[in-house]
């Protein structure tokens, strides 16, 4: 077993988003390799748990998928971003700054014994 | 809207499948062969390289899985799997399938027809826009704490003036009119009605315009509406009616429009005019006959209306003391006024074809639980393999509620050949009577009441067996072989539980049939006395322009009679304002020298009758003398009462000699004396009490409108040319109508009762049939399951005889148990019935000790027969089942 920590759910789709944002179309390998390296290599993607997140995305309009060709000459299925998994981006990263805003407030705050 | 766009992909998804796996299988390969690569070029061993691929992405089928659980609907996916399973199971157990079926359809069949029928009469015998915000405004008579009475002109014109909880008041009255100057002369069923009636109902004509304001004054009220079905038939729909001229009663008027076909209000409405009120009319208070109608404003609840209206009716009491002491104010929506008194009927049969139904659902479950023993190692087996007991749940109450569907298929079958039973039976002078009648038949809130119905019987015939089959431990129930001593104690006190439920329903039912009959068969010998089938009844209505003065009206009755009486196959003629159950005409009166308390009111029926009457209808007299021909309009007025009118006034006294009237005491109407006493006689059929009566000499008080009654030797019917010709001979224009055989006029007038009561009679039956086949199933498995412990108490000496008395003691302890709890059940509705049924009586032994002694009868047959079976266990072959 890894003891590095698992993407959890809910974070996994934004980091998609903002994979696919940043590097254009992807295929589903790709994508993994991309979180990890990105975390340093200190999460680890179980690459299954990926194609469902994908698919949600997908149901959800935020990307869209294609069957293309790699560099190595194979048949991928590549994942790309839609205007509205862009402005769907740019929420939810939104969001995500304010709640760890809130919360390193937070946690950085001495309390004051009265 | 993402939820929506999702939700509908993967329903889509749920069709193309294959391409979808075909698809999901080539992504994922194409992922491991790139990771595989990508392993190789960091230096791994082909081997290293693909193992670490492989195990990165998390198991292949692992993954697999987890896509199509986001891909599809797994709830819907995984529900077609049960049904596809359970259809499989049901046509695997084809006997057991059919039993349940028809048991459910049954049930499903009587609630479906049954609902058909009150849904009209209760929910919309009529529509209109906005149906519900249109209310009665009725006036209860002193001491009168159900129903309605009627309004008199003066209360009405201050309600109308005074309320500000409604968009209008308006009102009707009935209107018998003769129609002549087109075709044959014709009585059609008129009402008077206010100016802004139409408006009330919000209903349009479909030629022509309503009434406008003002033509409900007199001199200007000579405007008529036709209804559509008399346009129809008495004017071949002519296009261009608008503006002809007619004569009602003799009285040239105008018709100024056609209303719609569904407006059919108050009911037999074949036409309507004006209600005109007279000067004088408008601030009588003293007779009741005008029926105010109104519609709610809206925001108005009919509490708050009621409200304003009791504080109206107040301030007319402290007013005219007189005439309002005791008269109150009710409001009614109109469909529950139109319904009338059919509704507490309606819910009657509801109740009891709902009770069939649970005694339907009892025996399904009987019969699942009984499978659900049957399969449990299959249970077993599917815990074992990891089936959660929801799924085990949902599985077992999808087979149910399937039956139930299948059940509901028959049972829309069954109940659509109920329906046109009923209909076929109906008279049509009757069903024209009946509010809703043609609107009755399958349509869609029957439907959708049925398919709840039959989901709620699937539901609960499935519950309990799904809960039993699927908690079970896969441990035991695998080593268990089923046939142990300890084997299901619960289920069998479960069982035991049903007998005594399906035998309580089943008491309740029974009775309720036997009183409902019993009710109607003693309406009917009361008639019976009559000897109606052997007289003719039709009605004459003379119009005022033609017969203004009482004398001519008696001199054309006289002629009427005199001349039938003396006609062949005649023995003899009698004219009167109402015969047996025509409806009755009830109203107040006074005794002289025993005058009504303020608030008291009393009420009898009144008729006047020519002296033929009592002796043509075998009515026989108590005390005094009948009428005769010197009871004439110069003589001393007389009447003659019935009995129950002289035990209350006159207790243990003669009444003969004493005086009394119409009315109230300061009633224009003058004293008549007492000359007679005769039997009661039952003129509203809907009443569960009997009116006392009162009748005058008809030469003292002609009416206009009277019934013809006449007693043949020879077949009513071969009557009718000849009492045609009489009329005619006397008037050429002068219609006849409801021309019926005695007896089939006082059938129609109880059909609907007839109709309740057969019902409750096939209801009841099925009941006990139901219930008997209930009863046979449990304890033919509890003999089967006990088998074995049979076998061991023969083995060690018990007589075959023990073994019978010891099933049979079983069966009958539950059977006393049902007994306990119908019982009060049956009382309570014998209640129901005894106050809305003449003749029907809560502490009518006989019906209670018929229900018991019969469904006991048949309960001990259902466990004598398995208990019979009991007894030939062979021992040695019941131990060797081991």
């Amino acid at each position: 077993m890894s003891d590095k920590p698992d993407v959890w759910q809910g974070t996994l789709a934004l980091m998609v988003l903002k994979t696919l944002e940043s590097l254009g179309p992807l295929h589903g390998y790709g994508i993994a390799r991309r979180i990890e390296q990105t975390s340093g290599d200190l999460l680890s993607v179980n690459y299954g748990t990926l194609y469902p997140a994908l698919l949600k995305l997908e149901q959800e309009g935020y990307i869209a998928s294609e069957w293309g060709v790699s560099d190595n000459n194979r048949k991928a299925k590549y994942y790309k971003l839609t205007r509205t998994g862009r402005k769907q981006l740019d929420k939810e990263a939104r969001e995500w700054e304010q709640t760890t805003a809130i919360l390193a407030r937070f946690l950085t705050t001495k309390e004051q014994p009265s | 809207m993402n939820w929506l766009r999702s939700s509908w992909i993967r329903l889509r998804n749920l069709f193309h499948k294959e391409q979808l796996d075909r698809d999901l299988q080539d992504e994922l390969a194409s992922h491991l062969e790139i990771h595989i690569q990508d392993n190789l070029r960091h230096g791994m061993t082909t081997e290293e390289a693909r193992r670490d691929a492989l195990l990165k992405l998390g198991g292949l089928e692992q993954t697999k899985e987890s896509v199509r659980d986001t891909r599809g609907l797994p709830f819907l996916e995984s529900l077609l799997q049960d049904v596809r399973f359970a259809l499989r199971m049901l046509r695997k157990s084809p006997a057991f399938t059919a039993i349940a079926i028809v048991t459910l359809a049954l049930g499903i069949g009587a609630n479906t027809a049954t609902f058909s029928v009150s849904n009209t009469f209760l929910r919309h015998p009529v529509s209109f826009p906005e149906v519900d915000r249109i209310v009665m405004v009725m006036n209860q008579a002193p001491g009168q704490t159900e129903g309605w009475s009627e309004v008199s002109p003066g209360d009405f014109q201050d309600w109308q003036a005074q309320s500000h909880s409604f968009e209008a008041v308006g009102a009707y009255d009935w209107a018998d009119l003769n129609l002549t100057g087109v075709g044959d002369p014709v009585k059609v069923q008129g009402f008077r009605v206010s100016a802004n009636f139409f408006d009330i109902l919000r209903a349009t004509p479909l030629l022509g315009r309503t009434f406008s304001i003002g033509e409900d004054e007199l001199g200007r009220d000579h405007v008529v509406i036709l209804s559509a079905g008399l346009w129809h038939r008495q004017f071949g729909s002519d296009p261009a009616i608008v503006g002809r001229t007619v004569r009602l009663d003799g009285t040239p008027t105008q018709i100024i429009g056609v209303m719609k076909d569904d407006v059919r209000f108050p009911f037999g409405a074949e036409l309507w005019i004006p209600l005109a009120l007279s000067t004088q009319e408008k601030v009588q208070r003293s007779t009741h006959y005008l029926a105010p109608i109104a519609r709610l404003k809206s925001g108005t609840t009919l509490a708050q209306a009621e409200a304003e209206m009791s504080t109206i009716q107040d301030h007319l009491r402290t007013s005219f003391p007189k005439s309002e002491t005791g008269w109150s104010v009710v409001l009614m929506p109109l469909g529950e006024f139109v319904a009338g008194p059919g509704r507490g009927y309606m819910i009657l049969t509801l109740c009891s074809v709902a009770f069939v139904l649970l005694i339907a659902c009892t025996n399904v479950t009987n019969l699942l639980l009984a499978r659900s023993t049957a399969r449990q190692s299959e249970f077993a087996i599917r815990v074992a393999l990891g089936a959660s007991r929801s799924r085990l749940v949902r599985q077992a109450l999808v087979e149910s509620i399937l039956l139930a569907m299948a059940a509901m298929i028959f049972g829309l079958l069954l109940g659509s050949v109920w329906i046109s039973l009923i209909r076929i039976n109906m008279p049509p002078e009757v069903a024209r009577l009946i509010p809703g009648w043609d609107q009755v038949r399958l349509d869609r809130g029957v439907f959708l009441y049925t398919f709840a119905v039959a989901f709620a019987a699937g539901l609960l015939a499935g519950i309990l067996p799904a809960f039993y089959g699927s908690g079970c431990d896969p441990n035991e129930a695998l080593k268990e072989t089923g046939r142990g001593p300890g084997a299901g104690v619960s289920r069998a006190r479960l069982r035991s539980a049903f007998v005594v439920a399906e035998v309580a329903l089943s008491l309740v039912l029974l009775v309720g049939a036997g009183l409902m009959v019993k009710g109607v068969r003693t309406l009917l010998s009361l008639n019976f006395k009559f000897a109606p089938q052997s007289v003719l009844t039709f009605r004459v209505a003379l119009p005022a322009s033609r017969f203004a003065t009482p004398q001519q009206r008696l001199v054309f009755f006289d002629n009427l009679t005199g001349q039938l009486a003396r006609s062949a196959n005649v023995q003899s003629a009698a004219a009167s304002l109402q015969v047996p159950f025509s409806g009755g005409d009830s109203g107040a009166f006074a005794v002289e020298g025993q005058p009504m308390q303020p608030g008291e009111y009393q009420v009898a029926e009144f008729n006047q009758v020519t002296p033929a009457f009592f002796q043509l209808l075998h009515v026989p007299l108590v005390e005094g003398r009948e009428f005769n021909l010197r009871d004439a309009a110069d003589s001393t007025p007389v009447a003659i009462i019935s009995q129950s009118l002289a035990k209350r006034f006159w207790p243990g006294r003669s009444p003969l000699g004493h005086r009394i009237k119409s009315g109230d005491e300061n009633s224009t109407d003058s004293w008549a004396t007492i000359v007679g006493v005769v039997t009661e006689i039952h003129y509203d059929p809907w009443r569960h009490d009997v009116l006392s009566s009162i009748y005058f000499p008809f030469r003292q008080r002609p009416v206009s409108s009277a019934y013809i009654t006449v007693r043949t030797t020879a077949d009513p019917k071969s009557l009718i040319p000849l009492v045609r010709t009489a009329v005619t001979n006397l008037d050429p224009d002068q219609p006849i109508f409801d021309v019926l055989p005695l007896d089939h006029l006082i059938s129609n007038q109880i059909i609907g009762l007839s109709y309740v009561a057969v019902l409750m009679g096939v209801i009841g039956f099925m009941a006990l049939v139901l219930s008997a086949v209930g009863v046979f199933g449990v304890m033919s498995f509890s003999v089967a399951q006990r088998k074995h412990e049979t076998g061991i108490r023969m083995a060690l000496g018990a007589r075959p005889q023990d073994v019978l008395r010891l099933f049979v003691f079983n069966g009958l302890r539950l059977l006393a148990l049902g007994l306990i709890i119908g019982l009060p059940i049956a009382f309570a509705m014998a209640r129901l019935l005894s106050s809305l049924l003449y003749g029907v009586r809560s502490d009518d032994l006989v019906s209670f000790f018929g229900g018991v002694f019969l469904l006991a009868g048949v309960m001990v047959l259902a466990c004598y027969i398995p208990a019979r079976a009991a007894t030939r266990v062979d021992p040695m072959i019941a131990l060797r089942y081991e």
